[in-house]
């Protein structure tokens, strides 16, 4: 419980921290800290809007999203904090989350939405096998697939750390992998057509995850066994994702398929062989 | 309490004026005058949008869009309009592509005149226009 309690803190924080770093690098002042609270207390007390075209379904989308991302956070081993999942429910709730952000797409009958749906599909073909091979490679290192405590630094572990940042980054919908929210070209992607409340529990769960991410990645790569460390690094994890989001522009769609296919997912399969060689 | 007050959300529609408006609605989110201080985001959809900023006259081809625009924003909604072609159809009045200022089809709360307003006065107009909705 308590997990849940400090994840939900920390996607607020961090939200805070998103914009205020990105206000700070344009010589901007930023929003105030409480900014993000405010705007999701203002969604709920709004008119709940959808076209008549639209299917109804989508108002439980923000729902089921919310549930997988408290799901992974109720459940997460975070430094001492006791918790376990199977890694075999932590990908599937993972890739959940990206199917939901399709779903709200294809559903919510919006040209913005299904071109944001078929990018989003496109990218998570891309970044969902070194994303799963990163968490493999530590279950294959730690020898069993619960994952109830972190696991220590491993220098074995390096070629899979780089491939999982840069899935994670790619998950995170942070540039330069922004292309299925791409706010210049299609308004806000799948998001599109959400309205009032079913746009601020959206807002929630995307926010969640993008800290959810980041322990994933503290906890299987830099693990320590105490609370405190684990969310500052957390922090870190994300203030670099953030940090590249500001200097980097948008990759095109092909570029991204092509960096992957290239680059990222060979390198995620090394580090399996690696971890595989490694306890032989 | 109305949290409306302290995150706005501006959607920003351009019914067919010369982009002077516009330069200084942007101008606002810039450094020096900097609204998301204040909360203000610029948001690309108007399902987002609380305040709807109508720039220009309203010609005849963006007069049923302006208005399916207004329809598809969420309650409650504030609409501002900007400068002397909102208020009043400006230097196009009674041309023949104009259809009449913005407020013969939507009601709107808060009129910033100018051509084109200056930032301070767009910044101040939405404050009214939040002070009104009380």
């Amino acid at each position: 419980m308590i997990q849940l309690a400090v994840t939900l803190v920390s996607a607020i924080f961090l939200i805070w921290l998103e914009r205020k770093i990105k206000a700070r690098s344009q010589y901007r002042i930023g929003p105030p800290i409480y900014q993000p609270i405010l705007d999701l207390a203002k969604l709920f007390q709004k008119q709940n809007l959808r076209s008549s075209l639209s299917n109804p379904l989508m108002n439980f989308l923000p729902l089921i999203s919310l549930l997988a991302v408290a799901l992974i956070a109720y459940s997460l081993p975070l430094g001492n904090l006791g918790g376990s999942i199977d890694i075999i429910s932590l990908i599937f709730l993972f890739a959940l989350t990206s199917l939901i952000y399709v779903f709200a797409g294809l559903l919510s009958y919006s040209h913005y939405g299904f071109v944001g749906a078929k990018r989003e599909l496109i990218q998570f073909f891309a970044f969902e096998i070194p994303f799963a091979f990163g968490i493999f490679s530590v279950a294959i290192l730690a020898g069993t697939i619960y994952f109830y405590h972190p696991f220590p630094f491993s220098i074995v572990l390096i070629p899979s750390m780089i491939a999982f940042y840069i899935a994670g980054l790619a998950k995170l919908r942070r540039s330069p992998f922004d292309i299925p929210n791409a706010e210049q070209e299609i308004v806000a992607g799948a998001l599109t057509e959400f309205s009032g409340p079913s746009l601020s529990v959206f807002l929630l769960s995307e926010w969640m995850e993008a800290f959810v991410i980041c322990s994933v990645f503290v906890d299987l790569f830099f693990g320590f066994n105490d609370a405190l460390i684990s969310v500052a690094l957390s922090y870190m994890v994300f203030i670099s994702f953030i940090l590249i989001d500001v200097v980097t522009p948008r990759a095109r769609l092909d570029n991204m398929i092509n960096f992957f296919r290239k680059f990222v997912i060979p390198l995620s399969v090394f580090g399996v062989v690696l971890c595989y060689l490694w306890t032989l | 309490m109305d949290f409306i007050k302290k995150s706005p959300w501006i959607y920003h529609l351009n019914t067919g004026g010369c982009i002077g408006c516009d330069l200084e609605l942007i101008a606002c989110i810039t450094p020096k005058y900097d609204i998301e201080r204040l909360g203000c985001l610029l948001k690309g959809s108007p399902r987002h949008a609380d305040i709807l900023v109508v720039t220009g006259p309203l010609t005849r081809q963006t007069r049923d869009r302006a208005k399916r625009i207004y329809d598809q924003m969420p309650k409650k909604k504030i609409v501002v309009a900007l400068g002397s072609c909102g208020i009043t159809g400006g230097i196009f009045k009674e041309s023949y592509c104009e259809a009449g200022p913005i407020d013969k089809d939507i009601h709107v709360d808060i009129y910033v005149p100018g051509c084109p307003p200056r930032p301070e006065a767009i910044i101040y107009g939405i404050k009214k226009a939040l002070e009104k909705l009380q």
